[in-house]
């Protein structure tokens, strides 16, 4: 891939990162690596020499996806076997294992769903920040299954996300209001719970996530706000917060008296100190488990 | 020709003004009939009756049933599943949109179609790490060939069916065919000179996994708004009738005017929208420009000025057919390339019809000659039809920059490669006829 080939990856992934969340993202990738496997047309060493460039790339995104890149190192370890294989059977084992991850993905997502649904309660009022895929999920389930009655205060966050949250709600009828997430001061009284989603949690407890979750979370723990990071295990990142690769973009706005540069990161780096409680697949992360992943 | 020298210079000044767009278009024109109406060369009742009403009926007709099929969303939708159909691979990009584009235009209006397809393509080949610009302007010289072959499909067309009573089937039978041909020869040439662009893509996994995650943005952006299935329904069903009633209209009786107003309103009545705010988004601006057009033409034909040009310059061609007919199609072609081609269209109707009494030419052959003249040479430059420029200008929005001289290098030769079809066409036409 040239630089502007890895540039406009780059920017791909940072959109749907932003629009559909980690989680959504993860599984999409997969499926696009599904079909491009298929409709790969060259020789058996291209296949893998092609796939190492791609995957080199994914690795290098900005930020880093850590359940893809776990996901894609399980694909490698169990495509090993059939590297000497034909073509056609490298291909055909290629797709297979990769549609295994994602179901393999979806069933982890899921486990986090069914322990993250006991946490709402009736009566509850909840922050929603950059509504997950698994966080949208636990409100559905937790209406749809358990039969609660909760309100939702959605913090708008980007133009394709925060109409999906709010059209989600609305199909259910779940009580909810949209406000900026600069507004929420006034709606503290009202909350008892904020719920999250993450890109990924590293060895040194930090949290990669949307952008703005720091500040929202800095003012629930203030106010006394219980917050819950949901998270399966492929996104707990072998690497530290500072090697996440956060992207950061400068640019020049205008204004009428001057021009000045304006620097933005596309996510926030997280303090774990800020999360009460943690829920992967196997439900809460407890103290214990928490520092033998942190080593 | 008694106090012609006023509307002559008015006209004069108005195309100017239409042509290097010193003002809009529909003030230029209206301004131009106030003038006249001010220094009494006519009066107001005069003027109206100068207006083509069938021609307006028409256009309000077709904007009113399109917007409110632009509001059901099945536009947005098809183009998006154009672009999964893709697959990402350059060539099956050009020829499913351009046959998307071609068959739109033959029913839409061609603006409609460029603001739908355009968005889409810009992100599709940008995306891809392709030159957007030609796929752009190929897709602005599709819309324009496409729209050659039916009465509703071009502004031309919709005008000389309307002043000279051609039905919707005389257009279709009569145009098709050249412009199916002109179609594959455009596209022909757009990939015979750019072949390094069309090169498939499935050789390289990065590209095919880049192509998938571009597809899905591609839906998250224009798919964001749900489609609206009643009114989908009854809005297809509606532009159906309509192409029916114009396919029937010798049985009918009914004029395409009055079959697209009576469809819109229908349409209005059952579709449940906020009628208002659908009115709002008819192009007001394009029916006063044609009802300032029709004013200060029918006054110059009044004054004579008309049949002044018509036996002074097209008259004195002779009345060997296929000479007239050639020169009225190449000079619509090349005129309809530097000048507006609508109020070209209206000057030139007088025109011709005064050559068909001179010498009479059978089976209209000559105003097909000038419909395909007056469309195929829109595409001559990029302001040769409204479509080119609004393509132009929306890449320009999507940080996609197109010259005058950069959309020629590709539209020159394809309108002469289509006024070469047409010429043949036209010539083997009036050979088996005469």
């Amino acid at each position: 891939m040239n630089p502007n080939e890895k540039e406009h990856l780059d920017r791909l992934f940072l959109y749907h990162g932003t629009a559909l969340g980690a989680a959504r993202t993860t599984t999409m990738a997969l499926n696009a690596l599904i079909s491009a496997f298929k409709q790969l047309d060259c020789g058996k060493e291209g296949i893998m020499q092609r796939y190492d460039e791609l995957a080199a790339d994914i690795r290098t995104l900005r930020p880093r996806i850590t359940p893809l890149i776990h996901m894609l190192e399980q694909f490698e370890k169990e495509l090993r076997p059939f590297l000497d294989a034909e073509n056609s059977v490298l291909r055909d084992e290629a797709i297979k294992i990769l549609s295994n991850k994602v179901k393999l993905y979806r069933s982890r997502a899921e486990l986090v769903v069914r322990h993250g649904m006991q946490f709402i309660e009736e009566g509850d009022g909840i922050i929603v920040h950059s509504a997950s895929s698994v966080v949208t999920n636990i409100l559905l389930q937790a209406k749809q299954v358990l039969l609660k009655n909760f309100k939702v205060i959605v913090l708008q966050l980007d133009p394709i996300r925060t109409p999906q949250i709010a059209f989600t709600l609305r199909q259910e009828e779940i009580p909810h209001m949209v406000i900026p997430a600069f507004n929420l001061c006034h709606y503290l009284d009202q909350a008892n719970k904020i719920l999250l989603g993450a890109v990924s949690v590293t060895r040194d407890l930090k949290v990669v996530a949307p952008v703005g979750t720091s500040a929202t979370l800095s003012l629930c723990r203030f106010n006394r706000i219980k917050s819950y990071l949901f998270a399966n295990s492929f996104h707990f990142s072998h690497g530290l917060g500072d090697s996440q690769r956060i992207h950061r973009e400068k640019s020049d706005v205008a204004s009428s008296r001057t021009t000045y540069q304006l620097t933005t990161h596309s996510h926030d780096l997280v303090d774990m100190d800020l999360i009460d409680v943690l829920v992967d697949e196997e439900g809460v992360v407890d103290n214990e488990r928490l520092w033998a992943f942190a080593g | 020709m008694d106090g012609v020298l006023l509307p002559i210079v008015v006209f004069l000044v108005v195309y100017v003004a239409i042509t290097f767009e010193l003002m809009n278009k529909a003030v230029a024109a209206m301004l131009g009939v106030m003038i006249l109406l001010a220094f009494h060369v006519v009066d107001e009742h005069q003027a109206i009756g100068l207006v083509d009403v069938e021609t307006i009926m028409l256009l309000l007709g077709m904007m009113s049933i399109v917007v409110i099929l632009r509001k059901s969303g099945i536009f947005t939708l098809l183009s998006v599943k154009i672009a999964e159909l893709t697959q990402g691979s350059p060539l099956k990009i050009l020829i499913l949109f351009s046959v998307v584009t071609a068959t739109m235009s033959a029913f839409l209006d061609n603006v409609t179609t460029v603001l739908i397809i355009i968005p889409i393509i810009v992100e599709l080949t940008a995306g891809m790490g392709l030159n957007p610009r030609l796929f752009v302007i190929s897709q602005a010289i599709i819309s324009n060939i496409g729209g050659t072959a039916t009465l509703i499909g071009d502004p031309p067309n919709i005008i000389i069916g309307s002043k000279v009573g051609l039905t919707f089937n005389q257009f279709a039978v009569n145009l098709f065919l050249p412009v199916v041909i002109s179609l594959v020869l455009a596209l022909f040439f757009i990939w015979a000179v750019n072949r390094e662009v069309f090169r498939p893509v499935n050789t390289s996994l990065a590209k095919l996994f880049s192509i998938q995650l571009l597809l899905e943005k591609i839906r998250l952006d224009f798919l964001n708004t749900p489609i609206n299935p009643v009114l989908l329904t009854k809005s297809l069903i509606c532009l159906v009738l309509a192409i029916a009633l114009f396919i029937t209209q010798t049985l009918t009786g009914l004029s395409p005017g009055v079959v697209a107003m009576l469809v819109a309103m229908l349409l209005f009545s059952i579709a449940n929208v906020d009628v208002e705010q659908m009115l709002e988004e008819i192009e007001w601006s394009t029916l006063l420009f044609f009802i300032g057009l029709f004013i200060l033409v029918g006054i110059l034909e009044e004054k004579g000025v008309i049949e002044w040009i018509a036996h002074n310059v097209f008259l004195k061609l002779g009345d060997n057919p296929y000479i007239i007919v050639l020169t009225v199609l190449w000079v619509s072609g090349i005129a309809s390339g530097f000048l507006d081609n609508i109020p070209f269209t209206i000057t030139m109707i007088p025109i011709v019809r005064l050559m068909m009494e001179t010498t009479p030419i059978p089976h209209d052959i000559l105003w097909w000659a000038l419909a395909l003249g007056a469309c195929f040479g829109g595409n001559l430059t990029m302001i040769g039809a409204s479509a080119n420029i609004v393509s132009v200008g929306m890449a320009k929005q999507a940080g996609v920059k197109i010259s005058f001289l950069e959309f020629m290098k590709t539209s020159v030769i394809i309108t002469f490669i289509c006024l070469c079809v047409a010429s043949a066409y036209l010539t083997l036409y009036l050979w088996l006829t005469l």
